[in-house]
């Protein structure tokens, strides 16, 4: 096999996966629309606020909390994809490699701890 | 050609049998949670309520299709699709038996992560294009719930990845029949007690249901989606709840195998086909999710997060470490 | 037949890229970058490295991304300012393109040439391209893991200190 020749095969029935979903979603969605009935009413046209009439700008406040929770999020998840490599080539890593890893981990652990201690995930003030 | 040909209708088999199992789940989870509070469940619909499902599959075609005037239009219609169809691919990589999966891949095990994250677009997508205080709410609720489960999910994989040596779903399964107790969870309860929490949260499903509970933000992302597009998120919800039912059978429980010290008790065991054993697995699974829907109350959104970042990230460490040791010096 | 599979990905990665970049609403720039990356994960499988292609969902695709989508959430950002015109000086205007004739440039020579790592796509096919790289990585490479344990510290060390300013509400 030369470099730049490689077909992934094995990604075939993916494809055809992702094919048969999109037509089953978009047709059941064309069957919808051709059955339905279409009345119209301004009333259930607007936004549901359970009774009110749709008030205010709809994103004036974000909580910052769920942007930490993203960061964190992005800094858990590359630790949890250095693990899969590791832990498959784990036979072949000498002794050193297992060691190096344990530290990695406890390093996290370290920065989670100190998350913990700090209450960056504290969603309700005390 | 012929080969592309038959590979279409494996796809085209699994998808059917797929939906319809979802369909009656649906019968199933009302049925079961009726009898948990004393009342039948569907009863009117054919013998005992069992064209429920194909009634109301009948009936969302006929419901009208709402767009809210200020919602933005294109993303509010792609919301639901790219949900639906990042969870049906997962269908692909499972191995329903030891011949039959659809795409043998070997790096399964992380395709089914992967198509998992792509998935939480589909229900921030879904809040913010409603472009309505709740479900833009709802919608970051929802996703952080998700976020914060899929880390507990990853390690508790890595745990089995680390004991089995592939990421190749049917080489795990083959892997662990090989062990001892033939099933990874008795050697790793930590992983598995973490991986089925895991799963509850990351399904959307009770206790960690906060966007579908009526009485909070009311359906949060799925307030302004009404008729087929409403029913997609639910198709969505049922058939993740199968792959991770079908995750928790192939990875913790042996798949389509028997432990080896059950036949050696009983041998006729052997005749039964793995097909059988990966179902009976699958069921009790599903079982399991619609029994404690019935049983435990909802959990507050906070409560929630900090089940995920507090208690299961310390518990999926501890068991891929002992685990760890385990494999390095035994 | 590889090259037309080849080319779908390429036309599709720069036109999608060239759509992220001309929207004027930023969450339908950022739904062009999300089909980009995925996109980009399906070359990563043409280069027979299926590790990376599903880092790149999961990570890149799957992280990084919607943190991109919170920061356009909590800034509120509503729409894109169009200027009359893009750029304004010809000093700049002379960098952009020499910078995209060097790209362009770099482009057809490694389509010319084809580059060659020292593992065989044989040894690759056999043995699974994560074994592969944790080998690599943890063998040769333990150095520079040790120092991304290292960088990984530093936003958790930010996240800290932003929820603590939050807590004394800006009096750290």
């Amino acid at each position: 096999m030369e470099p730049g020749n490689y077909i992934p095969t094995k990604y075939l029935p993916v494809i055809i996966a992702l094919a048969f979903s999109t037509i089953f979603g978009v047709g059941g969605l064309l069957i919808n629309k051709i059955l339905a009935p279409k009345k119209f009413n301004p009333v259930k046209l607007m936004s549901y606020e359970s009774g009110n009439l749709p008030s205010g700008d709809t994103r004036s406040r974000f909580f910052i909390g769920f942007f930490l929770l993203a960061i964190l999020f992005v800094v858990f998840d590359v630790e949890v994809i250095f693990l899969y490599p590791w832990a498959l080539a784990f036979d072949l890593i000498s002794l050193e490699g297992f060691w190096a890893m344990l530290i990695f981990i406890s390093l996290i652990l370290l920065g989670y701890i100190y998350e913990i201690f700090i209450g960056a995930l504290q969603w309700h003030k005390k | 050609m012929l080969e592309f040909l038959l590979m279409i209708i494996k796809t085209m088999i699994v998808f059917a049998i797929v939906l319809a199992h979802v369909a009656y789940t649906t019968y199933a989870e009302r049925k079961i949670i009726g009898r948990a509070q004393a009342r039948m469940g569907p009863m009117e619909v054919g013998p005992h309520g069992l064209l429920q499902p194909i009634a109301d599959f009948i009936k969302i075609f006929f419901k009208e299709d709402i767009i809210p005037v200020k919602s933005e239009k294109f993303i509010f219609q792609i919301a639901p699709l790219i949900v639906l169809v990042f969870t049906m691919v997962n269908l692909t990589v499972i191995p329903f038996t030891a011949n039959f999966v659809l795409a043998d891949l070997n790096i399964g095990l992380l395709f089914i992560l992967a198509s998992a994250s792509i998935a939480v677009y589909g229900i921030i997508l879904a809040g913010w294009a409603s472009n309505s205080k709740y479900s833009f709410l709802g919608g970051l609720r929802s996703a952080s719930q998700v976020l914060s489960y899929e880390i507990a999910l990853a390690l508790s994989l890595a745990g089995v990845v680390l004991a089995s040596g592939s990421l190749n779903l049917k080489d795990i399964v083959i892997a662990q029949h090989n062990t001892i107790f033939g099933i990874y969870a008795i050697p790793q309860i930590i992983g598995f007690v973490v991986f089925i929490v895991a799963a509850f949260a990351e399904t959307n499903r009770a206790p960690f249901d906060l966007p579908e509970a009526e009485t909070e933000l009311v359906a949060g992302y799925l307030t302004e989606y009404s008729a087929f597009r409403y029913a997609l998120f639910f198709l969505a919800e049922y058939v993740a709840m199968y792959i991770m039912a079908s995750l928790c059978a192939l990875c913790f429980l042996g798949g389509w195998t028997v432990p080896k010290f059950i036949t050696h008790i009983f041998p006729f065991l052997h005749k039964v086909p793995g097909l059988l054993w990966f179902a009976i697995k699958v069921y009790a699974f599903i079982f399991l999710y619609i029994w404690v829907r019935a049983t435990f109350p909802r959990y507050r959104f906070d409560q929630l997060l900090n089940i995920g970042w507090k208690v299961l990230i310390p518990a999926g460490i501890i068991n891929l470490i002992i685990i760890a040791f385990v494999k390095k010096f035994h | 037949m590889v090259k037309i599979i080849f080319v779908y990905f390429a036309i599709l990665i720069i036109a999608s890229a060239l759509a992220a970049i001309t929207r004027k609403n930023l969450v339908y720039s950022l739904f062009w970058i999300l089909l980009m990356f995925i996109h980009l994960g399906g070359l990563y499988l043409l280069l027979n490295a299926e590790f990376l292609a599903m880092v790149q969902l999961i990570v890149y695709a799957g992280a990084i991304l919607v943190m991109f989508l919170f920061v356009i959430f909590l800034l509120n950002l509503k729409e894109e300012i169009k200027e009359a015109v893009f750029l304004h000086k010809w000093s700049s205007r002379l960098y952009g393109i020499l910078f995209l004739l060097f790209f362009a440039f770099l482009g057809v020579w490694s389509f010319k040439n084809n580059f060659k790592g020292i593992y065989s796509i044989e040894l690759i096919e056999k043995e699974g391209h994560t074994k592969v790289l944790g080998t690599v990585l943890f063998n040769e490479y333990l150095f520079p893991f040790l120092i991304l344990g290292f960088i990984l510290l530093v936003p958790l060390l930010g996240v800290g200190i932003v929820a603590l300013r939050r807590k004394t509400n800006g009096t750290t």
